[in-house]
């Protein structure tokens, strides 16, 4: 395609090719500091179209397309393609990723102890490790936790945190330069993406062994409950968008991963609850 | 069918875990998980390796003729399943 981009996030790489510049320059500036894809080869496609006839000019929307893509997705406008090419990333992730067992959850490390904090949109997964992840934990990613199924390591896939409405200002202390544009009015709100610290892009190969499964819960009086091993599994299957695809061994993988980490529900009021609650756990 | 024979599905095609009170299934054949809890999981491993007849079961099981109607509901289910087979 006419412009084109590539980046290598944990042990995934990608090439993100679009109609328009805009789109990739924003790609550049966001990724700042990680590294291409190696030999120029990428895992994933994705690719920015035009979302018709002459929409590459006229009220220009982007079509998100790619080795993966959904039939029946509306275009976006131009003014929102890096939130496109951001979906577009996910959704290779989500629909064609085999070598790992994927969770739709947030991780931090630290000493080597990954916890994953698991949770419907909204629960406030991607705030809490975003906080983490400036207080001493290492990001380890704020979409997708990857579970290696032979070794059961989980490793990191630091993306840009992509911060909604509220928790963009929360945040605002990590510096404006580390801050994709804001992007208004999206079917979620105000987004704005926050890149990961410079310890988290360095140590990205870096896989940690699994310690504890968080089910965070933003908003509520703050209590920590343990959930059960016969609950965290089934709530895990539905955070996994290739569970079923892994057969056996995405069946080995989460029950082993069940069977050997605590659980808990943590129900916190602010991020600072959040934060300490996490910290009293591990 | 008072005579009809239940069988489970070679012990090979299932890989079994039990996680808290919950018996995982995960039937290698289909690829589906199964979640089960009692008395399902004890119904399949009576049926592992056996033929047996509702009424061998409810003698196993211990139970009256007032329960049949209870465990011909739950045999079934698992035939809905696929773990187990009539003959």
């Amino acid at each position: 395609m006419r412009h084109q981009f590539s980046v290598k996030v944990g042990p995934l790489s990608f090439r993100v090719g679009s109609a328009w510049r805009a789109p990739i320059a924003a790609l550049e500036s966001l990724y700042a500091g990680y590294p291409r894809s190696p030999d120029g080869i990428s895992d994933y496609n994705v690719r920015l179209e035009p979302g018709g006839f002459g929409r590459r000019w006229i009220r220009p929307s982007v079509r998100i397309d790619g080795d993966f893509m959904l039939p029946d997705a509306v275009p976006m406008p131009l003014a929102q393609g890096l939130l496109a090419a951001e979906m577009g990333m996910n959704l290779q992730v989500a629909l064609g990723e085999r070598r790992f067992m994927l969770l739709h959850a947030s991780s931090v490390e630290r000493g080597g102890k990954a916890v994953i904090m698991t949770g419907e949109s909204g629960s406030g997964k991607s705030t809490l490790s975003a906080a983490l992840g400036e207080r001493g934990w290492r990001l380890m990613g704020d979409e997708f936790a990857l579970i290696d199924p032979v070794t059961g390591l989980a490793h990191a896939f630091p993306r840009p945190i992509s911060l909604k409405n509220a928790a963009i200002a929360a945040m605002a202390g990590a510096g404006e330069d580390r801050f994709g544009p804001l992007l208004p009015g999206t079917p979620k709100g105000d987004i704005r993406h926050l890149r990961p610290n410079a310890d988290a892009i360095a140590r990205m190969d870096e896989p940690a062994q699994p310690a504890l499964i968080l089910f965070p819960a933003f908003g509520h009086k703050r209590e920590t409950r343990p959930v059960g091993q016969g609950e965290v599994f089934v709530r895990l299957t539905q955070a996994s968008t290739n569970y079923t695809h892994l057969g056996e061994a995405g069946f080995a993988a989460l029950t082993n991963l069940v069977a050997s980490l605590p659980a808990y529900a943590i129900d916190y009021g602010s991020t600072e609850e959040g934060v300490a609650a996490v910290e009293a756990l591990l | 069918m008072a005579d009809t024979q239940y069988r489970a599905e070679p012990s090979d095609h299932v890989c079994r875990v039990e996680l808290d009170g919950l018996n995982l299934l995960y039937h290698r054949p289909s690829g589906q998980t199964h979640i089960m809890v009692e008395p399902m999981p004890e119904i399949v491993g009576l049926l592992t390796g056996q033929s047996m007849t509702a009424q061998e079961l409810m003698h196993e099981f211990a139970l009256d003729q007032a329960d049949q109607p209870l465990l011909q509901r739950r045999l079934d289910e698992l035939l809905a399943t696929g773990l187990i087979a009539a003959h």
